[in-house]
């Protein structure tokens, strides 16, 4: 079919992106797929590592979604709403869950980019905690600067210094609440002895070279290059330490023109992934942890030049971990990659299949505000129990 | 060259020997003074004529026409046409048309400057219908006509039977609508309290919480309503009540009869607003600039806090001067980056209408108050003002500082400890001058002078921790 017009019987009355209204060509596979471990999942060969580690991953061929625009579709996959100003994800989970990480945020985001110029922006919405308080909120790392914005001490003060300065108001602080009894005021002194190990524990989760050799290069990782690969690490270092939820952007996917700029993604992202789910089996965090891979919606069937343009009908997202089978294919499109007609997967469906291996239940994860109550996943989201271990 | 009206003459100082293949480029450069100052239409015309002058070919037809008649039987319509015409190149007059020429200018370019609001002509209103589940694909819903919920006061139609934008607006203020007015003074109430007076501000309605002084509240509105809706008056009158003026201790038996004081039996304790947060810290030290309206500043903010952001990338230019000291309202905001400092105090990213923010209490809004420079340049500009005003002694001075920062004077236990604080990073500092100069650095202010650095710098300390503390950051 690759060349061949695209039989209308799929397209007709769809929305597409940049393709409307042009004539639609099938685009076959550019790069070719192959079998891999025991369960014999079908990858695509550009992601050999990934490969490797088919028999613990659950692929799922048959997501969909609702927002063929990058911006709401982001919005839509992390918060289960394009309405812009709902919590996301990372804010729900902390919200019903906490976290256990003491001198970390609950909710850490972290961000690369690739070599290509396809960069969407991504906004700080994305892990907002909307109307949540805002000590849910994701924190993001920056890759240069300070890892955390105000981490570091103004010039001319050492660590003893800002030590002595917080002691004293601290200090105060006490006194106060003991003349006025308000307990905003031991929080506030909690918060600012977070801060202060903050201001150590932070650059030393950073500090990557502390690792073995041997694990900097299972991931491809150089300490201090704002790689994909030194988040991952940095993302099992984190979830270490109890952080709760971990969301990790790779920019540069945006292949409108030339879809055979997957192979420099496929080399950015193969080998750091596989190597994480390694190293998080190796310490036992596997069971525990549970990870989503995956983007904000799919690209079409369809040729757009060289490339694809943007599709929301069906696409595919990885899960390892925390509770899913690994080694399963779950839900198919039709026979030519257009819309998800076996076992479709919605975002609310993820949204709800993730909190209940979280062990919340999604219906009852709420919030009131504006007079009635919010969850994230609305009034929707099925639980896919097929998916489990 | 001679300027000629609306046409330029140019000479060639040495003749231009045409023949084939031989090319005349002529280039014209606008380069104005003003962006909108550029020729319009032009024409260029190149002739061989050893000298130029208005010849009568280059006068406008009209004007030719009534020429070539003799005076006496020119109309009086062409005889005004010659005239006006004639001004336009009378060399008597040419002062006169340079300075006409210059105050139409001048007159262009203020008006210029003066914002002007785009205005659309009204047109025939779009049919609206209701969409089934959502489905703006779906028009088969019900056709729909601008209104308000029916359970509210109905709206009356001045004409016609379509509610118009004026009849909504007189709606919105009439006597006989009092939600309007209630809402508002609602929303002032927790300015001045912490909390409305029914706490769901963005909901008056049946879902929302039930006043906890229905009477007062209707009170409000309808004085405020009858002021002519006069804020100030309602500010005043807040603020000048007895319940406003209460203090915020509490007994332990109130505490206990009404733990989060809904019968305002004593004033709230809440912190600032993101914005307020920073005009404290600017204020205490006197930097903060009150300027009303204007262009957005651009404080300080950590390089490379828009890396996420594309088409077009951004980098963002903070501001120098006065406009680093701008109150918070004025903060450049960025819609999906919002400024940190403001967004780690709960400022919302007004992607929603957030009538009630939230007043989260994070080791974020620590970092800020500890490392955000605008905070580490407050306290060391207000360590100069501690210096200079507060007397001679270290006792004088902590007890100005206290007076400054939480206008109230410190008790001995504070006086103590700070004290201690203040000797200790004086002896670091004497140490370590370096140090200290690069501590009292910090941001754009100038550098304080006749003041040693170590001195400075150890003040920094003390004003740092008082800028830091609860008290400072809320309402008390």
């Amino acid at each position: 079919m690759h060349g061949q017009g695209m039989p209308e019987s799929f397209t007709q009355g769809q929305q597409i992106a940049q393709l409307q209204g042009k004539e639609l060509k099938c685009y076959g596979p550019q790069f070719g797929f192959q079998r891999y471990g025991k369960s014999g999942q079908e990858i695509c060969s550009l992601f050999p590592e990934i490969g490797s580690a088919a028999d613990d991953i659950c692929i799922i061929r048959s997501m969909y979604t609702e927002q063929i625009n990058h911006d709401p579709a982001h919005t839509f996959m992390n918060t289960g709403s394009i309405i812009a100003g709902r919590p996301s994800m990372g804010s729900w989970l902390t919200y019903g869950l906490g976290a256990e990480a003491e001198d970390l945020p609950g909710f850490v985001v972290l961000m690369s980019s690739g070599k290509g110029g396809q960069m969407q922006p991504v906004a700080s919405r994305q892990w907002h905690s909307g109307f949540l308080p805002s000590k849910f909120q994701g924190v993001k790392f920056q890759s240069k600067g300070d890892p955390v914005l105000y981490l570091n001490r103004p010039e001319g003060v050492s660590s003893h210094d800002q030590q002595e300065i917080v002691d004293v108001v601290n200090q105060l602080n006490r006194a106060k609440h003991d003349a006025v009894q308000d307990p905003e005021i031991l929080t506030r002194i909690s918060q600012y002895e977070m801060a202060f190990k903050m201001q150590t524990s932070v650059p030393g989760l950073m500090d990557v070279s502390q690792e073995p050799t041997r694990v900097l290069e299972s991931y491809g990782a150089r300490p201090g290059d704002g790689s994909f690969a030194s988040n991952c690490l940095l993302a099992r270092r984190l979830a270490e330490r109890g952080v709760r939820f971990i969301q990790l952007y790779h920019r540069d996917w945006d292949h409108h023109d030339d879809v055979g700029h997957v192979k420099y993604k496929a080399e950015e992202v193969d080998r750091p992934t596989a190597a994480l789910i390694r190293d998080l089996k190796e310490r036992g965090m596997f069971d525990d942890t549970l990870i989503i891979w995956g983007g904000e919606f799919g690209r079409t069937p369809m040729a757009q030049g060289k490339g694809r343009d943007h599709h929301i009908k069906g696409f595919s997202v990885m899960l390892a971990g925390g509770g899913i089978k690994g080694g399963i294919t779950h839900g198919a499109t039709d026979d030519l990659g257009y819309s998800a007609v076996e076992n479709p997967v919605s975002v609310h469906d993820l949204h709800a299949t993730m909190l209940h291996l979280f062990g919340v239940d999604h219906t009852r994860l709420t919030y009131r505000y504006q007079g009635r109550n919010f969850r994230l996943t609305d009034v929707h989201g099925i639980v896919k129990k097929e998916l489990f271990a | 060259m001679r300027k000629n009206g609306g046409a330029v003459s140019i000479e060639l100082a040495k003749p231009f020997a045409g023949g084939p293949g031989k090319k005349l480029q002529v280039t014209v450069r606008h380069s104005p003074r003003h962006p909108y100052q550029h020729l319009g239409r032009f024409r260029i015309g190149v002739h061989a004529l050893a000298e130029v002058d208005a010849s009568p070919a280059g006068l406008p037809d009209p004007i030719l026409k009534a020429l070539q008649q003799p005076a006496s039987e020119r109309s009086d319509g062409a005889k005004k046409e010659v005239a006006a015409y004639y001004r336009t190149l009378a060399p008597e007059l040419a002062r006169l048309r340079n300075r006409l020429t210059e105050v139409s200018n001048a007159r262009g370019y203020l008006a210029l400057e003066i914002p002007t609001m785009p205005v659309s002509r009204s047109v025939e209103p779009r049919e609206i219908r209701v969409l089934p589940r959502g489905n703006w694909m779906d028009d088969s819903g019900e056709v729909v006509e601008p209104g308000v919920p029916e359970f509210l006061l109905p709206v009356e139609h001045t004409s016609g039977a379509r509610m118009t934008r004026l009849d909504f607006a007189n709606w919105l203020v009439s006597p006989k609508n009092p939600l309007t007015a209630r809402t508002f003074v609602n929303r002032l109430w927790r300015i001045y309290f912490g909390e409305g007076l029914t706490r769901t501000l963005e909901d008056l309605g049946s879902q929302g919480e039930w006043p906890s002084h229905p009477e007062l509240l209707d009170w409000l509105a309808v004085e405020f309503r009858e002021s002519g809706w006069n804020v100030k008056h309602l500010v005043k009158l807040i603020v000048m009540s007895s319940t406003y003026r209460q203090t915020s201790q509490v007994s332990s038996q109130l505490q206990d009869h009404d733990p989060v004081n809904r019968l305002l039996g004593r004033q709230a304790r809440f912190r600032l607003d993101a914005e307020l947060v920073r005009d404290n810290a600017l204020a205490i030290s006197g930097l903060l600039d009150a300027t009303i309206g204007g262009p957005s500043a651009k404080p300080y903010q950590p390089a490379g806090y828009y890396a996420a952001l594309n088409f077009p990338t951004r980098e963002y230019v903070q501001d120098e001067g006065a406009a680093l000291y701008r109150r918070g309202v004025y903060t450049h905001w960025q819609r999906t980056f919002l400024h940190p400092s403001l967004m780690a105090f709960d400022a919302p990213a007004r992607e929603e209408c957030t009538a009630n923010r939230a007043a989260s209490n994070t080791p974020l809004q620590a970092l800020v108050l500890l490392n955000d420079p605008t905070y580490v340049e407050a306290a060391r500009v207000f360590a100069e003002k501690i210096v200079r005003e507060g007397g001679n002694s270290d006792e004088s001075r902590l007890a100005w500082a206290f007076e400054r920062a939480l206008a109230r004077s410190p008790t001995s236990t504070e006086q103590r400890v700070v004290h201690g604080l203040l000797q200790q990073q004086r002896t670091r500092y004497q140490q370590d001058v370096s140090a200290a100069q690069a501590l009292v650095s910090t941001g754009e202010a100038p550098l304080a002078t006749g003041i040693p650095f170590a001195e400075l710098a150890a003040w920094t300390s003390v004003s740092r921790a008082l800028l830091n503390l609860h008290e400072t950051i809320t309402r008390n």
